[in-house]
């Protein structure tokens, strides 16, 4: 066993889901593409505070390891370049168009 | 009374709903972006409680700093005065399965969250352990620093590690592809193609004159 029994990390799996939730609530109740993504940035947030917390739990002297924080990190690092893209799509969507409503963009070109 | 690093947990909790609530529950997205920062900030500082100081920083540069940047120039470029009117309310339908699916998430992750806690030895999540016991059989040497995850991650985790640098490179020229001016760039081109195929038409769908269109370059 040796596995670290912290209170701390059962509040923050449910801290977690509780922080998915709202992020899952404001992407389908959001039309603005910006919030959206928003949205988005808190549940891999979520997901991270996850990760962690299962780190920190199945951290032992016999098997040091430390896989939730370097896929935590990973997960940040996919977080930027899913914000790149997805901002610049937002950018040439704001050149091309006055409405921007997540409703109407149905096109992948043109 | 509970320990000093549970109640801390909890402000820090507290604030970071507050802040995820008050992010959806706004329609500005600089106040959005501002409520995004707020709640990444507390979630730095429970990371730090969980003993990820790599991630405490990482967090606090990398979104807190970097991302936050991104999205309010984004924002700040875009938002002009007449683009208010996308500020719109929330569809009625919208907001009605929204509400539903989001109750049905709480339900499922709420009794997902107990389950697996209890299966791992949590029944009674709030039950307090003394942490000076439990900690007593484990050496103070608990992969809390910066240099136990650089270890690992170079020993275990190098090939996913080396991706992550592909994918912020594709990501890159991907953002530089997707932003650029196409309208700009592909004008002279488009034009070629129309004069060619159809002489006299002119290319924006406009009504087309009996002049014969320059073609530029």
């Amino acid at each position: 066993m040796g596995y670290d029994f912290n209170p701390l990390i059962s509040y923050s799996v449910m801290l977690s889901a509780i922080l998915f939730t709202i992020g899952v609530a404001g992407v389908m109740v959001h039309r603005h593409p910006v919030i959206i993504f928003m949205c988005i940035e808190l549940m891999l947030n979520a997901a991270n505070l996850a990760l962690i917390a299962f780190n920190r739990h199945h951290y032992s002297q016999l098997w040091p390891s430390l896989d939730g924080q370097v896929y935590a990190f990973m997960v940040i690092a996919i977080a930027a370049a899913e914000v790149a893209i997805g901002l610049a799509i937002i950018v040439s969507l704001f050149k091309r168009r006055v409405r921007i409503d997540v409703d109407e963009i149905n096109l992948l070109r043109g | 009374m509970p320990s000093p690093d549970i109640v801390a947990f909890f402000i820090m909790g507290a604030a970071a709903v507050a802040c995820a609530i008050g992010m959806v529950t706004t329609k500005n997205p600089i106040h959005a972006a501002l409520w995004l920062v707020g709640n990444f900030i507390s979630l730095a500082v429970i990371y730090l409680m969980l003993k990820a100081p790599v991630l405490f920083a990482l967090q606090l540069i990398v979104y807190a700093g970097a991302i936050m940047v991104l999205f309010l120039f984004v924002i700040m470029f875009f938002m002009s005065p007449e683009a208010r009117r996308w500020l719109h309310p929330p569809l009625r339908s919208q907001l009605l399965f929204g509400g539903l699916a989001t109750i049905a998430l709480i339900g499922l992750l709420g009794w997902g969250t107990a389950e697996g806690l209890g299966n791992l030895g949590y029944a009674d999540p709030f039950e307090q352990r003394d942490l000076e016991t439990t900690h007593a059989d484990q050496s103070e040497h608990m992969g809390d620093n910066p240099r136990d995850l650089g270890t690992w991650m170079f020993s275990y985790e190098v090939l996913p590690f080396e991706l992550t640098s592909l994918l912020l490179l594709a990501a890159l020229l991907g953002a530089t592809m997707v932003a650029r001016d196409v309208r700009e760039e592909g004008r002279g081109r488009l034009v070629h193609h129309a004069a060619v195929e159809h002489p006299g038409a002119s290319t924006n769908g406009a009504i087309a004159t009996h002049q014969p269109v320059e073609v530029e370059a």
